[in-house]
């Protein structure tokens, strides 16, 4: 990325797409690839699927910048099109009944050599336990709690008045209760 | 969970305010919470930039039109009553006379094409401007309606084809609008509603 490139506003770099540069969207892979892929993977739990998630999410945003009302925006619009991919996976990776597969079937996904079989094994557990919230419960605990989103900026993301947003987060906790139990 | 720790998880308690016996459940969430936190990927791996903008590349923005082209054959499921049905059947019969018919009589004045003058209204008290976006201009809002006697209601006429179209306002150049009075309304896939508008051919004149 040149330095006159990443100097421009991502409404600027939106409208130099509209206008026919459409090379200047990969300002924007570069720019939000990041943040797209770690809400995807902490959805999904799967780094191939956050990956696929996070492409889909880029074309289908490249297909669509017309339909971006807030060019200046344009991070929370791609945010809220993966946001989206994500719940669709979840809920028809539920629908394959998919989850009730051991959280070991996909350990190796997972697997890091510098990672301790203790730790692993946490991080399995809590894995198995987020994915037995639905997709919504999941959605608002991890921006709360793993993302650190207060909840007017959810509330703003996924426009969802913030009670609402307060209830899946402690339905969420309500759920991973039986987590606390590893840490006593 | 007890209400005071459900606080103190969203921010709005401090530890110091909790009572002494949820002291150290709120420690274990804490130890949680930092550990999920320290589970996730730091970011996007290696390589995934460069295969998203590899899968651009074929990606070229197609124009709306080509877009337009491709929804309207892509084969999909329809319900429709048997009511419509019969009706579509009787318009599909009309539009099957009508060659024969023209054949028949020429029509002395320059035959219309399909395009019809569609009426849009909204009532924007305020506004500084006006303008209609749909399917059918691309997103670009450049129709723009007017308000000549200043009542705040805004009007314009925009030529369009037979078919199903979806559109929103923009009032002054920055806030996207659904019309109130659409006659049907569609998700856009985006979290926001767009209105349809199905604009049919009109009956024949004889």
């Amino acid at each position: 990325m040149t330095e006159s490139r990443r100097e421009l506003s991502d409404g600027a770099v939106v409208r130099a797409v509209r206008d026919g540069r459409q090379d200047a969207f990969a300002v924007l892979v570069n720019r939000y690839q990041d943040v797209l892929y770690r809400h995807a993977e902490r959805m999904t739990g799967r780094p191939d699927e956050a990956a696929d998630i996070v492409q889909i999410s880029f074309l289908k945003g490249y297909e669509n910048l017309e339909r971006c009302r807030d060019p200046e925006r344009v991070g929370a619009w791609l945010f809220r099109i993966t946001a989206n991919q994500c719940k669709d996976y979840l809920k028809s990776r539920r629908r394959r009944d998919l989850r009730l597969e051991s959280a070991a079937a996909h350990a190796s996904e997972r697997a890091d050599p510098e990672e301790t079989a203790e730790r692993g094994q946490m991080k399995d557990r809590i894995g198995a336990a987020l994915d037995r919230l639905s997709a919504d419960e999941r959605e608002a605990f991890v921006l709360k709690h793993i993302e650190g989103l207060s909840y007017e900026e959810m509330s703003q993301l996924l426009e969802a008045s913030v009670p609402a947003l307060k209830m899946r987060v402690h339905r969420a906790r309500q759920e991973l209760q039986a987590l606390l139990e590893e840490y006593r | 969970m007890r209400r005071e720790l459900q606080a103190y998880l969203d921010g709005e308690l401090s530890f110091d305010e909790l009572p002494a016996e949820l002291r150290e459940e709120a420690e274990r969430w804490d130890r949680l919470l930092r550990d999920m936190r320290g589970f996730g990927p730091a970011g996007a791996p290696a390589g995934l930039e460069a295969r998203i903008v590899r899968a651009l590349q074929p990606q070229r923005r197609r124009p709306a039109w080509q877009r337009a082209a491709e929804w309207a054959v892509r084969p999909r499921p329809v319900r429709v009553s048997p009511l419509v049905g019969l009706a579509a059947a009787a318009a599909l019969a009309l539009i099957i006379v009508q060659p024969w018919r023209q054949a028949a009589a020429p029509s002395p004045v320059p035959e219309e094409g399909a395009t019809i003058y569609v009426q849009f209204v909204l009532d924007a008290p305020g506004a500084r401007s006006v303008a209609v976006a749909g399917d059918f201009n691309g997103w670009t809002p450049e129709l723009r309606l007017s308000d000549p006697d200043g009542d705040g209601v805004w009007t314009g006429r925009v030529p369009l084809g037979p078919g199903v179209h979806q559109y929103m306002f923009l009032i002054d150049g920055s806030q996207w609008m659904t019309d109130p009075h659409a006659q049907r309304y569609a998700d856009d896939g985006f979290g926001n509603r767009n209105a349809v508008l199905v604009v049919t051919q009109p009956a024949a004149q004889s």
